[in-house]
């Protein structure tokens, strides 16, 4: 009886592997299965066996049974698949559902970027009013009231409430405000950013613009010194444009700081040689930069001497351009989205 | 300022090459914008003699010119090459004569033009046939040979000009050019050929420019003072009168030379001229020139027969000067002028006037050489809107004591140059300025710069500046030269020992000041998260300009007085200062509405509102906008969708919209009238608003076939309500119950009615009120509303019957408020 049993076991799941179709699996679950089949015979007469029989036999034909309705279930799950596979194709080639997309100002982009670099560096990210009085412009900042860049060409102004002249303030000219006001307010050590709208009051051109954005860092303390200076502005360049950096100081002169520095990066683009990106000189320049002057620190109410520090502003309008290379600077405010769309 | 190589050279001796020169320079001392090579176009021309002159036989204003340009013939480079002997040209010059010395550019030669849009562009010369007759070359004007504007006729040289040299050589134009950006605390001593030749000698001393030897004493100790010069010239008893009654003119010296013949200067004095830029006139005003472009100080000299002497002042207000330039001016009492006593003769450090001009019969001049009040000088140049060389240097402060230094040295060119004769001079300087000193700390040196450099090197540097030292036990006392108006500080010398020694020696070092976690800006991430928000749900950032004008500011309903106003707009477009970011916003859908159907745009920046005495306020706007084609009107849903799903993600959660209210006028624009809310906290404060534009500004800023809604948010006003980190709430242990209704509602009723209605009614057991269909039929005009309602109890599972009970109050309440119809 065993015997008889594991040869239609055997005989089913070969045949049932085999099936092709869904008619033929059906056949042959009637055929081993079925009412009429020879294994059903043999669990029906299972019950006239003796006890000792049952036991050996009992559990080998329920097992078989159980064996060969899984092989005839798994058989038509597969033919099934194979089935459904032709009529459920789809072409992965066609797009995926549109999805509206967003895009941040290459600006936003380059601020975030700068910001977090910064604020890896133990920065403060600081701010100051777009609209400023003459004294946080110019005043503090060693510009005194007969200093040139306080002429109409350079300077919008703006009436605050009454007609008086002397009562004007400025669109600032650049975020170096913020030095004297976070000094007013804060004690040496520290460290600042200050990223920000700024104004000059000059034609535009692809180069130009009458509105665009600084970020200005300031670091104060007893004995920061050029070598800092070098050193974070390095940290910074090769950290925002992925690759090593070198900065190069040129003297220069801006009244707020002494000594004072034209700041140059070595260009990526022809690696040095010269190129047309950097006119042919192998560096870009980038901004002004320089160590603090103490007439600044004055203004601010620190002691003359006590302290020493560095500062710089820079365009990030020009890093966005040097980074993306964008040709024209008023493409920034130019509300044209096809110009935001490119970046991601 | 334009520097001549040879001239720096003549004076620093040096020998490096012109390349070495500008490298350091730039590294060490002033940008060198361009190095041009001044004869470097000019290989091709020689001199030449026109022989004969004749009518071209086809062309009226045509002549054909035989001309000579063979050397004598042991001198001749261009006669073994075959181009000897008398060329014929074509020439249109009206000016050209028989007998003339011209310049004449050979075949091959590639010469300056302007094109027929006035752009400059390059030219080269070759045998061709004019109008039937061959011309072998070009006789050239000023402008071609690029020493100057002149095109008016051909340029004519000496007589004794040499015939077939190279022009270049006979004009000693073998000179670079070098373009020197000199920084504007410089200017008083580095516009001038002396101070730049004093700072290559500086750079010698860090062997950055090796060859230079020592700089001219003559530059340095100025050998001659103007007593030596009195007693040196004898003079003989005459006297010149000057005087000074005004605090704005530091000193002021006058020469009286008589006896001089005005005439062409030489070309040596010409040709340096030339290569700075300056068109050469006549000898003595060449020679003022020349002595400005080397020792940096602008000098003038006047007709002495005109002027017997001098007295400056402040000029009386309304007065009328007649310049040099023919133009009259109505003087301001903040002008100071040169007077001869009674009139003015001279707006002082800016132009001369035409009555005491030089000109060919002058025989006598009073030459001047004066330091004027940098303040006023630059204040009467806007005033008048002059620009002038002299101007220039002198609205940047001059030290008083190059005047003396100059006077001397063009008197004696003058008298060397125009057979004059020193006559007399007077000097008035009431307060003469003498060197001062700085105490220099090395260690602080050191300390700014983050390097280790010893005293003596220091020493060496300052020193080879011309900067005297005297050292003391802890520090250094620099003697500062009364040409360093710029070096007042420690900083300052630190500065002038940093760039000597050159940055590009100092190596970067990190800081060592101890590291604080840096304070949290608040606002600054909120920004972030708002832009990125908005990027996640489809918008582009666009970015707006801070001014618009008052039309725009009433087209958006503003009132245009409540404005921050530009005192010194750049254009009529551009007068006001922004309240709101949205005139920006509809400008940008417009132009992108031309490349897309939709266009979800935002900008976030500040809006500035004007207030009495104080600077103004300024506040924080997300300003977003919808725009899209077809009349469908989705936008405002979109846009409030956007919202909801940004103050969701924020977790503000109390906030509502309110539809009864009036536009202010002042910071909230005009909305269409049925299209716009409020939005309000919980406890009905504003956070922003929200709404289609209305038809008025639709139609000024020219949007058609789409409809706009926009919407602004105040930053810093929605931050408040942001909250803290919120308290965990245990998972509802028992299940919702959830049941739909479908209402026909009236025309006007709206969902916040029906929602609060149904709340009411359910009380506590109702968890949430969604509406999921909001229709129209389009044939009976009915209007629908259906909600899924969903209930729930903290304690049990909710029994059927309960829920039916309260659905049936919900329906009884809602028929009975307002008039609506359950669709079952």
């Amino acid at each position: 009886m065993l015997k008889k049993i594991k040869k239609i076991k055997g005989e089913a799941l070969k045949k049932i592997s085999s099936a092709n179709t869904l008619t033929e699996l059906e056949d042959l679950r009637v055929f081993y299965l079925g009412k009429k089949s020879e294994f059903n015979d043999i669990l029906k007469g299972l019950k006239d066996l003796s006890t000792e029989e049952k036991r050996k036999v009992g559990p080998s034909a329920n097992e078989t049974k159980k064996g060969i309705q899984e092989a005839l279930e798994n058989r038509l799950m597969e033919l099934e698949e194979a089935e459904d596979a032709k009529k459920e194709w789809i072409d992965i080639t066609a797009p995926g559902k549109k999805i509206k997309k967003g895009h941040l100002s290459p600006l936003s982009i380059v601020q975030n970027n700068i910001e977090d670099i910064f604020t890896s560096m133990g920065f403060e990210i600081a701010d100051g009013p777009d609209i400023d009085s003459e004294f946080y412009n110019f005043d503090a900042m060693n510009m005194p009231a007969d200093h040139p860049a306080r002429d109409m060409q350079d300077t919008f102004w703006v009436k605050t409430g009454s007609r008086k002249e002397e009562e004007r303030a400025v669109l600032r000219t650049h975020t170096s405000t913020v030095q004297v006001r976070y000094m007013e307010k804060n004690k040496p050590p520290f460290r600042i950013i200050v990223p920000g709208r700024v104004f000059r009051s000059e034609a535009t051109d692809p180069s130009h613009e009458h509105t665009f954005h600084q970020f200005e860092a300031l670091v104060v303390g007893k004995d920061v010194s050029v070598a800092n200076f070098l050193y974070i502005a390095e940290s910074f360049f090769t950290q925002f444009f992925r690759r090593k950096v070198n900065v190069r100081l040129r003297p220069s002169y801006f009244p707020f700081v002494e000594p004072g520095f034209e700041f140059d990066i070595n260009c990526a683009n022809c690696g040095g040689k010269g190129c047309g990106v950097c006119k042919n000189t192998g560096w870009i320049e980038i901004g002004g930069a320089g160590m603090v002057n103490q007439k600044v620190f004055e203004a601010a109410g620190y002691d003359r001497g006590k302290y020493q520090g560095f500062a710089w502003g820079f365009g990030m309008e020009r890093l966005a351009m040097i980074k993306y290379k964008i040709s024209d600077i008023r493409l920034f405010h130019s509300g044209d989205v096809r110009f935001t769309r490119q970046f991601k | 300022m334009k520097f001549s190589y040879n001239w720096l050279k003549e004076l620093s001796g040096t020998n490096e090459s012109v390349e070495k020169i500008a490298r350091e320079l730039t590294l060490h001392s002033f940008e060198v914008e361009k190095i041009e090579d001044l004869g470097k176009n000019l290989d091709k021309v020689v001199i030449g003699e026109v022989l004969e002159v004749k009518k071209h036989p086809d062309a009226d204003k045509l002549k054909v010119a035989k001309v000579d340009i063979s050397p004598t013939p042991s001198q001749s480079p261009l006669r073994a090459g075959g181009e000897a002997g008398a060329l014929q040209i074509v020439c249109g010059a009206p000016n050209l004569k028989a007998g003339q010395k011209v310049p004449v550019a050979l075949a091959g030669a590639v010469l300056q033009a302007t094109d027929d849009k006035g752009q400059g562009t390059e030219i080269e010369i070759k045998k061709s046939d004019i109008r039937g007759v061959q011309s072998e070359g070009m006789i050239c004007a000023e402008d071609e040979l690029g020493l100057g504007e002149e095109h008016a006729g051909i340029m004519v040289l000496d007589k004794d000009a040499p015939v077939g040299e190279k022009f270049s050589k006979y004009l000693k134009l073998d000179d670079s050019v070098l373009e020197i950006d000199v920084l504007p605390n410089r200017a008083h001593d580095c516009l001038s050929h002396e101070g730049v030749a004093l700072e290559l000698e500086a750079l010698a001393s860090v062997g950055n420019v090796k060859s230079v030897q020592n700089v001219k004493d003559e530059i340095k100790n100025k050998t001659f003072s103007i007593d030596e010069m009195m007693r040196k010239s004898k003079a003989d008893g005459t006297s010149l009168s000057v005087s000074i009654d005004t605090d704005k003119c530091a000193r002021y010296i006058g020469i009286r030379i008589k006896n001089i013949k005005v005439g062409e200067s030489p070309d040596r004095i010409r040709s340096r001229l030339i290569a700075c830029g300056i068109n050469p006139i006549n000898n003595i005003v060449d020679i003022t020139n020349y002595v400005m472009l080397e020792t940096g100080q602008p000098l003038h000299a006047f007709d002495a027969k005109k002027v017997s002497k001098i007295l400056v002042r402040q000029a009386e207000q309304g007065g009328k000067l007649k310049l040099l330039d023919d133009s009259e001016i109505e003087l301001s009492e903040k002008d100071i002028v040169i007077t001869d006593g009674e009139k003015p003769i001279a707006l002082a450090g800016i132009m001369g006037g035409a009555q005491s001009a030089i000109d060919e019969k002058t025989s006598e001049i009073i030459l001047e050489s004066a330091s004027f009040d940098y303040v006023s000088v630059r204040l009467s140049q806007k005033y008048h809107n002059l620009k002038t060389e002299a101007g220039h240097r002198f609205e940047k402060e001059i030290d008083p004591n190059i005047s003396e230094h100059a006077a001397i040295k063009a008197a004696e060119m003058i008298a060397r140059e125009c057979g004059g004769k020193i006559d007399s001079f007077a000097d008035a300087y009431p307060d003469p300025v003498s060197p001062w000193t700085i105490n220099l700390n090395t260690e602080s040196l050191n300390k700014l710069l983050g390097i280790i450099m010893d005293k003596k090197e220091v020493v060496k540097i300052l020193e080879r500046l011309g900067i005297g030292i005297e050292e003391k036990k802890d520090f250094l006392i620099a003697n500062i030269p009364t040409r360093r108006i710029d070096l007042q500080t420690q900083e300052d010398l630190i500065e002038e020992v940093g760039r000597i020694y050159g940055y590009e020696k100092i190596s970067p070092v990190p800081l060592m000041e101890k590291v604080q976690s840096p304070k949290w800006n608040e606002v600054r991430y909120f920004d972030r998260l708002l832009k990125d928000m908005a990027v996640f749900d489809g918008f582009d950032e666009v970015k707006v300009y801070s001014f618009y004008s008052k039309d725009d500011a009433k087209a958006l309903g503003l009132n245009d007085e409540n404005h921050v106003a530009l005192l010194n707009p750049m254009s009529s477009d551009q007068t006001l200062v922004r309240r709101t970011l949205i005139g920006g916003l509809i400008r940008a859908c417009k132009k992108s509405l031309s490349y897309f159907d939709s266009v979800h745009i935002f900008d976030l920046g500040r809006v500035y509102a004007p207030k009495n005495k104080s600077l103004p306020e300024e506040k924080l706007l997300f300003s977003l906008a919808v725009a899209e084609k077809g009349e469908k009107g989705e936008q405002f849903y979109l846009l409030k969708g956007v919202l909801e799903d940004i103050f969701y993600r924020i977790g503000i959660e109390d906030y509502y919209y309110d539809d009864s209210f009036e536009e202010n006028n002042e910071d909230i624009i005009a909305l269409h009238p049925s299209r716009k809310a409020l939005i309000r906290s919980s406890s009905g404060e504003i956070l922003g608003y929200i709404g289609e534009i209305t038809k008025k500004a639709n139609k000024y800023f020219g949007i058609k076939n789409a409809r706009v809604a926009v919407s602004e948010i105040d930053v810093e006003r929605l931050l408040e309500f942001v909250p803290e980190d919120r308290d965990f709430e245990p998972l509802a242990r028992f299940p919702e119950v959830e049941r739909d209704l479908s209402m026909i509602v009236d025309e006007f009723t709206r969902v916040a009615d029906v929602e609060r209605l149904l709340y009411g009614a359910g009380g506590e057991l109702v968890k949430d009120i969604d509406l999921f269909d909001l229709y129209v039929d389009p044939e009976t005009e009915e209007r629908s509303m259906a909600f899924h309602i969903r209930f729930s109890h903290p304690e049990r599972t909710l029994k059927a019957e309960e829920v039916d009970e309260l659905i049936e109050k919900m329906i009884k309440t809602a028929e009975e408020e307002l008039n609506i119809t359950i669709k079952k």
